[in-house]
């Protein structure tokens, strides 16, 4: 047994090296957090306070009386819930036509579908800026997800979800009277539960963190949402970096804390072809 | 039966397909139809090969494809060759793996714009953990990092690939776990080292996957815009740190010209388009198992 000591050290060495990486991921955060409780003066100095000695809570009142904020952030979350209601339904109702019923040229019109994916939104948002334009939806909510209410992606998921549910389901639920809606929603969507969880929560990240279209649709600031507010408030911060930290504090907190509550279905989400970033 | 069977179908389609229609295949179509349009106003139409013409005569074009070319080519790889680093050592490990991995993959959930200026504070020239440790740790010279033709661009790759590693890290440490321990009983029992295993068996079984992340993160890279725009700010030309989509972005926010927005956007969808072909043949060829 004389691998041992080297072995020890191989070990020593990789977890070195994994602390090393997990150090440089985490620190920009932790950062963010520590400048935000400090004051304005000991932000620009050197040596930089690693640990504040006092902690000035009093930048997140300063910064809601500097910039309406908690607007800002209420925006995002009536964007995203009206997103999420909305757009689940679509998605699922798509994705049942397209597992429950058999119709000459379904697969096409599903490889149509499909085909949208390789497309980059970016060649899509020149047209859509000026629809919505003519529509006069400049500086509403629905501006803000509307576009974006039927991901192809999903609905792809949705649908090997349904189809993976037996037949004989269906045919009992009509021996019992059921009608297909009714099959739909009784049955369907509870077995596909844990699917419709994890879209839920990868559509809420990424309806949260939007950042192009909101700031293309929106002029006013009261139909700012979180990431657009941010952008906005930076050239009024200037070099007042605990505000410009408390800001970004509460556009990351609540996906940091969403993150931490359902890790495992975003990582699985992500990992069993989270295609669409 | 089959037509009953459409008709029982088109009222749950009916949503997505107006959808799509609106807000993907007719912009689509639109975007193709502008791109040739020789006048900037997109309600009167004279269709010519003029925009592209202009398009690959604009030195402000020209650069952005060479930014994004330069960001992709660098981020990607340096990317993918220490996310396969972290993947292979968290694969060796069990205890914290997942601790590790939790940490590894917050960037991606987390707002780029936020954390953008979280670097951006760090980059800060006077201000700045990095400037300042240069400075006065080892006598360096301070780097106006995002305030430079010569650096915003450098400032922007950092930052990338800081925050490409989350996805990467995690379909990478996915696949290698994946892999079959037979084969590493098997290289065991031949006296295989550590090294040798990882290049004769994870690397050619992880090949597939390995050309998954190498497809999407060049097509993100070629994508990238909140980076830029976010850490560098709307004048990210002036500091040769526009890329394509900031291109198109500046084509309509700023000079209302559909045409070359389009022409741009058109563009970048054919790189796109031969990216997923590449990367279909890239899949068939690498995947040892089918």
């Amino acid at each position: 047994m004389e691998l041992r000591p080297q072995k020890v050290a191989l070990k020593t060495i990789s977890y070195l090296i994994l602390f090393f990486f997990a150090l440089v991921t985490l620190f920009p955060f932790y950062w963010m957090i520590i400048t935000a409780l400090k004051d304005s003066n000991s932000a620009l100095r050197w040596p930089p306070e690693l640990w504040p000695k006092t902690f000035h809570w009093e930048n997140f009142d300063r910064l809601l009386k500097a910039a309406p904020f908690g607007r800002y952030f209420m925006n995002s979350v009536i964007v995203v819930i009206l997103d999420l209601s909305i757009s689940m339904i679509v998605m699922s109702f798509a994705a049942f036509g397209f597992a429950h019923y058999n119709f000459r040229g379904k697969e096409i019109l599903f490889m149509l579908f499909l085909a949208t994916m390789m497309i980059p939104g970016e060649a899509l948002i020149i047209t859509n800026f000026r629809t919505v334009a003519k529509l006069g939806w400049f500086d509403t909510y629905h501006v803000l997800f509307v576009p974006y209410i039927a991901s192809v992606f999903y609905i792809y998921l949705l649908r090997q979800a349904f189809e993976s549910v037996p037949k004989q389901l269906y045919l009992a639920a009509k021996v019992d009277g059921c009608s297909d809606f009714k099959y739909f929603l009784k049955v369907l969507l509870p077995i596909a539960r844990p699917m419709l969880i994890t879209i839920v929560i990868l559509k809420v990240i990424a309806s949260w963190n939007s950042f192009m279209w909101p700031l293309l649709v929106t002029n006013s600031s009261r139909m700012r949402v979180i990431s657009y507010g941010l952008v906005a408030f930076q050239s009024e911060a200037g070099n007042d970096f605990p505000l410009m930290m408390a800001a970004s504090i509460f556009t990351v907190g609540p996906m940091i804390i969403l993150y931490l509550i359902a890790r495992k279905k975003i990582i699985d989400g992500i990992a069993k072809g989270g295609i669409k970033g | 039966m089959n037509d009953n069977s459409f008709k029982k179908a088109i009222p749950y389609l009916i949503p997505a397909i107006i959808v799509l229609t609106v807000f993907t295949f007719y912009p689509l179509f639109n975007a193709f139809v502008q791109s040739f349009n020789r006048l900037p106003n997109p309600d009167n139409y004279e269709l010519s090969l003029k925009t592209y013409q202009w398009l690959f005569k604009d030195t402000t074009f020209l650069t952005a494809v060479k930014n994004t070319l330069v960001y992709s080519l660098v981020t990607v790889p340096i990317s993918i060759a220490i996310s396969l680093m972290i993947a292979a050592l968290l694969t060796s490990i069990n205890r914290l793996r997942v601790f590790f991995q939790t940490v590894y993959f917050l960037p991606y959930v987390t707002s780029a714009v936020a954390v953008a200026f979280t670097w951006g504070y760090l980059f800060n020239a006077d201000y700045g953990l990095i400037n300042q440790i240069m400075h006065n740790v080892f006598n360096l010279p301070k780097i106006p990092w995002l305030r430079s033709p010569d650096y915003a661009m450098s400032a922007v790759m950092i930052f990338g690939i800081w925050r490409s590693l989350a996805f990467n890290v995690l379909i990478l440490t996915t696949g290698m776990l994946s892999i079959d321990p037979q084969y590493y009983k098997a290289a065991r029992v031949d006296g295989a080292n550590n090294a040798t295993t990882f290049f004769k068996i994870t690397l050619p079984l992880l090949a597939p996957v390995v050309s998954y992340v190498f497809t999407i993160g060049l097509i993100n890279a070629f994508k990238v815009f909140t980076e830029v725009y976010a850490l560098i700010g709307s004048s990210a030309r002036v500091y040769k740190a526009n890329t394509m989509v900031f291109y198109i972005f500046d084509q309509l926010w700023v000079y209302k010209d559909y045409s070359l927005a389009s022409a741009a956007a058109i563009i970048l969808l054919l790189i796109i388009l031969v990216l997923t072909a590449f990367s279909r043949w890239l899949s068939a060829k690498t995947d040892y198992m089918n």
